[in-house]
């Protein structure tokens, strides 16, 4: 079974060497999409070595379209799984195994890296995330307890039921209402997280926009 | 002549200006320069003789001119921020089409 990993990356060339070595010890190959960074991103992940393979998107396109860049290679890399973790290293690569492991062991197309509920995560994200979860549930079927972790693996061939078109950072929710419409297996696992200061995720804006999102999924 | 009739003929001269501007630049082709000229030229003819339009008035049973631009310019604004947004949805489209497939040259099929 080949696993390859996919993480977009903007502006991240003082943590995605570290990460990447870390990631490599878990998976044989990593694809890397830079999104149009300002910075030296690419060169980073171009020099990290054997079964790193470095894409890079001359605009700045967002993370939706980042990560169907790293999909489209992964599948053209014969990938069977593909794990998707963000570049900030807020993720744990020594979770991948566990995410794997979870979907082998159930049997499951999707499994779903949910962040511990706790004090290091802040509130807005907290109160956003469990509003956002509990309407994707209302609305579609499907229980995540966190629909905004990029933290994820799924059976290659179930990438056309959950593609997504959101360019920005709806990607997380779109691919759980995907998963909900098409009836996918899925399970959920904890996973480690630490939240840098410098955090350039999801704002109280992209929630806002991923809430109407969510409606404009429903109706359409 | 009252201050909303000069402010609307010094606009729709302006406007004049910036259409023959583009299409000196070539930005706007020979038709496209004519019907744009023919709708500022038209738009000065109504401030200034707001009678002329008294027919299109009975027609729709509006009582004053100003009513009536107000209502075409109302109806001409979304139909342009509609055309506007389907343009930059289609453009945003294939600028990331073009993106993902230049990134992916590399890596084999």
């Amino acid at each position: 079974m080949k696993t390859v990993v996919v993480i977009p990356a903007l502006n991240e060339e003082q943590r995605i060497s570290m990460l990447l070595r870390e990631v490599l010890r878990y998976a044989e190959q990593v694809v890397v999409v830079d999104d149009g960074s300002s910075d030296h991103t690419y060169d980073v992940a171009q020099r990290a070595g054997q079964g790193v393979i470095a894409l890079r998107h001359r605009l700045n396109l967002g993370k939706g379209s980042a990560l169907k860049t790293g999909c489209e290679a992964a599948l053209r890399l014969h990938a069977d799984r593909v794990v998707l973790m963000d570049s900030d290293g807020q993720h744990k690569a020594s979770d991948i195994p566990r995410l794997l492991k979870k979907m082998e062991t159930q049997n499951v197309d999707i499994v779903f890296g949910s962040r511990k509920i706790g004090r290091a995560m802040p509130l807005v994200m907290m109160i956003g995330n469990a509003f956002l979860s509990r309407l994707t549930s209302v609305l579609f079927g499907i229980r995540i307890s966190d629909t905004q972790s990029g933290f994820r693996s799924f059976r290659a061939d179930v990438y056309s039921k959950i593609k997504w078109d959101s360019r920005r950072y709806s990607v997380e929710t779109e691919m759980i209402v995907n998963a909900g419409k098409h009836k996918l297996k899925f399970a959920e696992v904890e996973i480690e997280t630490i939240y840098h200061d410098n955090y350039k995720g999801t704002t109280f804006i992209d929630g806002i926009r991923i809430f109407l999102n969510i409606l404009m999924w429903r109706i359409i | 002549m009252i201050g909303i009739q000069i402010v609307a003929i010094i606009f729709a001269l302006g406007m004049i200006y910036l259409s023959f501007l583009h299409f000196r630049r070539g930005e706007f082709g020979k038709i496209e320069f004519a019907l744009w000229q023919i709708l500022w030229v038209g738009l000065g003819v109504v401030v200034i003789y707001p009678q002329s339009v008294r027919f299109i008035l009975r027609a729709f049973s509006i009582s004053r001119t100003f009513d009536l631009v107000v209502v075409i310019g109302i109806v001409v604004s979304f139909g342009v921020t509609f055309r506007n947004y389907v343009i930059v949805k289609r453009i945003e489209k294939r600028v990331e089409e073009f993106t993902r497939e230049e990134s992916l040259k590399g890596v084999k099929k």
